[in-house]
């Protein structure tokens, strides 16, 4: 059985405030505390391109487990929408170079945003599964800082730029029991790049998340037959505050399960579930089953359960 | 048809930090004035929309900028 073993994520330093970005647009400060959730944004710098803060975060979770070679490696997928150069060849396969793996690796990317991370879960743990494979790496990297336009005001607010690596293998940490997925391309104009710079129609990505997650949500935990009050953690997107706000609202009776931290990194698109995971959930003892979502741009959606695998209970620290 | 107390009382619903009143709310008086920012017009209309039936396109949601003006839209 494949499931998730550790994670592992890489967050630029160099920070944008958000508070002066603002001001700029006559915003005010509890504006950004509110509604945005951000402080601040980390951003890549001009000399950094996808696969490099792919390789940092790959690089940290060979750090965090020492047990896992790049011989190992059987496959290695990443998520982005933002790949280096135009996009050919896959970042994926610039990435297996820069970290040596394996030439026998299996390297795609995937090219999904907001949900593109339980996407990811599932497609990895499906090709390892069934193609006989023992551990493969997902990693989301999406750095919207390459098409946001610093003169739009929501899109500048929001996005920051992170990248996370996910080792998926047997004896996991966390299986992957369940997942709902969901596409609407009708929806597809509403978050798009055009002539390089991204175009976001703030309203219907809002209504979409504030209308549409909760009963996704709801309608895996009636098909698993599991209740609301018996999962610990509710790590969703962090689309933005405002849109947190929305969804909890409809579980009011266990709004604050919902994790809402997104105030050092903004929106990082596919990294910002991992990264909740990684900070909030993964050392948590209290936490034993977590329910995922990540919706966004296609329009696209999915919500997962994962659970702590009881029979591996050892620490990777 | 909407009415006005019905727009407060969506508003009063919307846990934000603003209790209207229909007494002493002027309702010609601008949202952002209120307190009630774009995002918080945005959850407005998805409430109003479930309540009317009626969606409002993007392009009307701009002149939407008090209660009386939501009124008289759907009128």
């Amino acid at each position: 059985m494949i499931g998730i073993k550790a994670i592992a994520s890489y967050i630029p330093e160099y920070v944008v405030d958000n508070f002066s970005q603002a001001k700029k647009f006559g915003e005010s400060d509890e504006f950004i505390t509110k509604k945005i959730g951000a402080e601040c944004l980390p951003r890549k710098s001009d000399d950094q391109d996808t696969s490099e803060l792919s390789m940092l975060a790959v690089q940290a979770l060979f750090d965090k487990c020492p047990e896992l070679s790049t011989k190992k490696i059987d496959a290695l997928v990443v998520i982005t929408q933002n790949p280096d150069n135009e996009g050919l060849p896959h970042t994926a396969a610039i990435l297996q170079n820069k970290l040596n793996l394996p030439k026998t690796v299996a390297a795609f990317d995937v090219s999904l945003g907001c949900s593109g991370y339980i996407y990811g879960l599932f497609i990895l743990k499906g090709f390892l599964e069934s193609s006989g494979l023992q551990n493969g790496i997902l990693v989301t990297c999406d750095p919207y800082s390459k098409v946001v336009d610093v003169n739009d005001r929501i899109t500048s607010l929001l996005f920051g730029d992170a990248a996370t690596a996910s080792w998926l293998g047997t004896e996991p940490l966390w299986t992957l029991d369940a997942a709902e997925y969901g596409t609407d391309g009708s929806g597809a104009d509403y978050l798009h790049v055009t002539q390089g710079y991204l175009h976001m129609n703030g309203r219907q990505i809002f209504n979409f998340a504030a209308s549409q997650v909760a009963p996704h949500i709801k309608q895996l935990l009636k098909r698993e037959n599991i209740s609301e009050e018996d999962i610990d953690l509710f790590c969703l997107h962090q689309g933005s505050r405002a849109i947190l706000d929305a969804i909890s609202k409809h579980f009011s009776d266990i709004s604050h399960r919902f994790v809402k931290d997104m105030t050092r990194t903004g929106n990082t698109v596919s990294s910002s579930i991992p990264l909740l995971l990684e900070k909030r959930a993964f050392n948590n003892e209290n936490v034993n089953r977590i329910l995922i979502s990540g919706f966004g741009v296609g329009l696209s959606i999915a919500s997962a359960i994962i659970s702590k695998n009881r029979k591996e209970l050892a620490y990777v620290n | 048809m909407l009415t006005e107390q019905q727009v407060i009382n969506v508003i009063n619903n919307m846990g934000l930090d603003v209790n209207l009143d229909a007494e002493n709310t002027s309702t010609d008086e601008s949202f952002r004035s209120l307190g009630i920012d774009s995002l918080d017009v945005f959850n407005l209309l998805i409430e109003v929309e479930t309540l009317t039936g009626r969606n409002v396109p993007d392009g009307d949601v701009e002149q939407l900028t008090s209660i009386k003006k939501i009124v008289k839209y759907y009128s």
